[in-house]
């Protein structure tokens, strides 16, 4: 894998990260010799076609995939200890408090049952030993900094009660809130409008900075990417195929995947469409 | 008449399960439009403005707490059951979180297969093979008309439930988001879809999207939703070029440029208690609250 710097010290690292899944005898690769590594402090954006496997990457570091799923070679690295060989209970001491994840879909993440406030103080009970009162008084000030209105009323609230941009923000809240060292953002801005797109991204930009968080960002939106991230890694199906300095990416991309998806990025901006309509 | 019209919607929430504090929620206020047929309508506008909610009204799944809805010129909130299922062959929807709304026990060719089912549409062949050709249309394998919703990634599960909306052939499609989970190449393979779908087929979009972009390329007009109102009806170009009311200025100063990208700058969106009147139309067809 191409290093991001010579003093640069990984949090995570992957190497060579198999993954298939069976279909009765039959076997289909997921995932086929990934490596790649997140630079401590620093924000890694990984970028690919829909079903290039970035998802499957994700929950492979969670140790979240499903029985179905192999993991036929590879080792997953977090400070060195190989995340592929933790039993659960490792893992679930891990979770929330040093590796978290914002999930794809907020609704299908969130739990039906439970409202927002006690979701979102859930870790910071757990991990950081809050009382109840303290940790949805934090939780409304984490709804508050990404700029949910009525945070008191949305801690009240279930998730069905919540628009799709409200329930994605309050996952996000639930990620940060047990303060982690590694942050993996899957598509953490899919259900907001541009105005608050820039507001969210600025304060998990600012948030990471703060509090020295390792972030992965999985993202379709480009510029969001260009926004946050050191370097970037680039997937078509279940490999990379193209990684480096987001600015080299940007300026001079190799791979055809990736050219395309430069070039449809800059069909939808603003300037390009006024020349269509 | 107009193809769906909708007078002085509204849609009131008490805020929370349990409602002590009587906390009440405009999610939808007095909103009016009108699609007419072949038309597309793409309505933008900020997170938690009603936009789903209208479609859940619209689509009687969720009971409007007041005003009307026509759609072919039939009175929508004052059908009954069977007449209901009838309409919604004509009127068909994709949902914000696709995976939600597709049933997990399902495989994929069964979820498309099933409207075709409830409404009668041909023998089991014809069936099969629509359901292919719909995968065909959406971009999907047809080696995966056999797996359960959970084994595709979040942007084929979008693709499914288009096919599943468009499998009846419908006059009218309202799509929540239908884009949101998909990388732009596929964005626009699925744009260039749905427009040869409206030339082809006739079929007039309702498009709800965060991506004020596509709203511009699919839809002929956009309406801009903020805080449960309509605050701006214009022709896409015209919304573009000359924005008036100040949600929309800042709404479209956020559109995302791949130049530029670096410096986060958030428009400075209205003050929340501006004070929103009647649409009222400033040049012929743009339409703006004062
Ligand atoms: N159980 C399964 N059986 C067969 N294929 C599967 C299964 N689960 C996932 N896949 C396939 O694995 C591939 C990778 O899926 P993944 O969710 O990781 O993609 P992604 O890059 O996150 O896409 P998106 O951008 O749409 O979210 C997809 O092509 C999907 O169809
Ligand atoms: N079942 C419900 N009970 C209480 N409040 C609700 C309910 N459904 C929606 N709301 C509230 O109504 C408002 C509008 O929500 P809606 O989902 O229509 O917004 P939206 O424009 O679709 O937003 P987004 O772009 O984030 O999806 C929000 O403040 C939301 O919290
Ligand atoms: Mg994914
Ligand atoms: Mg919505």
């Amino acid at each position: 894998m191409i290093a991001t710097g010579s003093s640069a010290q990984p949090i995570l690292e992957v190497h060579g990260l198999s993954v298939n899944v069976y279909k009765g005898e039959h076997r289909v690769p997921l995932l086929q010799d990934v490596s790649l590594q997140l630079v401590c402090g620093e924000t890694l954006g990984l970028v690919g076609r829909s079903g290039s496997g970035k998802t499957t990457l994700a929950l492979s570091i969670m140790r979240l995939l499903d029985a179905g799923f192999e993991i036929s070679s590879g080792e997953i690295l977090f400070k060195g200890q190989d995340l592929l060989r933790a039993s659960s209970s490792e893992m679930r001491r891990l979770w929330g408090r040093h590796i978290s994840m914002v999930f794809q879909e907020p609704y299908s993440a969130l739990n039906p049952l439970a409202d927002i406030g006690t979701q979102i103080g859930e870790v910071m009970q757990e991990h950081l030993g809050c009382t109840r009162a303290q940790a949805r008084q934090r939780a409304a000030e984490l709804l508050c900094d990404l700029d949910v209105d009525q945070p008191e009323l949305r801690l009240r609230q279930y998730p069905h009660q919540l628009s799709g941009g409200q329930r994605q923000r309050a996952l996000i809240a639930a990620a940060l809130a047990g303060a982690p060292e590694i942050l993996i953002a899957d598509e953490p801005t899919t259900a907001l409008d541009p105005v608050a797109q820039i507001q969210i991204l600025n304060q998990l930009r600012d948030c990471c900075l703060k509090r020295e968080i390792s972030l992965l960002l999985i993202s379709h939106d480009i510029p969001a990417v260009v926004a946050l991230a050191d370097f970037v890694v680039v997937m078509e199906t279940g490999s990379i195929i193209e990684a480096g300095p987001v600015a080299h990416i940007i300026e001079a991309p190799m791979a055809s995947p990736t050219k395309e998806l430069l070039q449809a990025a800059r069909r939808f901006s603003k300037s390009a469409i006024l020349a269509t309509i | 008449m107009a193809l769906l019209e909708v007078r002085q919607l509204r849609k009131l929430f008490s805020g929370t399960r349990f409602s002590r504090t009587g906390q009440v929620i405009h999610a939808v206020d007095s909103v009016s439009f009108e699609v007419e047929n072949g038309e597309s309508l793409g309505v933008v506008g900020e997170s938690g403005s009603g936009k789903t909610t209208l479609a859940r009204c619209i689509l009687r799944l969720l009971e409007p707490t007041s005003g009307e809805i026509f759609f072919e010129s039939e009175d929508l909130l004052s059908l009954g059951g069977g007449e209901l299922r009838r309409m919604r062959r004509k009127l068909q929807a994709v949902f914000q979180d696709p995976f939600s709304s597709l049933n997990p026990r399902m495989r994929a060719a069964q979820i498309v297969e099933e409207p075709l089912i409830i409404h009668r549409l041909g023998n089991p062949q014809q069936r099969r093979s629509r359901v292919e050709e719909m995968f065909h249309m959406v971009g999907l394998e047809t080696e995966g008309l056999c797996r359960f919703p959970h084994a595709f990634s979040a942007g084929q599960r979008q693709r499914i439930a288009l096919a599943r909306a468009l499998v009846c052939g419908p006059s009218m499609l309202i799509a929540d988001e239908p884009l949101a989970a998909l990388d732009l190449v596929s964005q626009e393979s699925l744009l260039t879809l749905m427009e040869r779908l409206k030339l082809e087929m006739k079929i007039s979009f309702l498009f709800i999207s965060h991506g004020v972009v596509s709203a511009a390329r699919l839809c002929e007009r956009i309406a801009v939703m903020w805080r449960g109102r309509l605050v701006e009806v214009a022709p896409a170009r015209v919304l573009f070029t000359s924005p008036l009311h100040p949600y929309t200025r800042a709404l479209l100063r956020a559109v995302p440029d791949l130049e530029g990208a670096k410096n986060l700058r958030a428009p400075e969106p209205p003050d929340r208690t501006l004070r929103l009147g009647e649409l009222y139309e400033a040049s012929p067809g743009h339409w703006v609250a004062a």
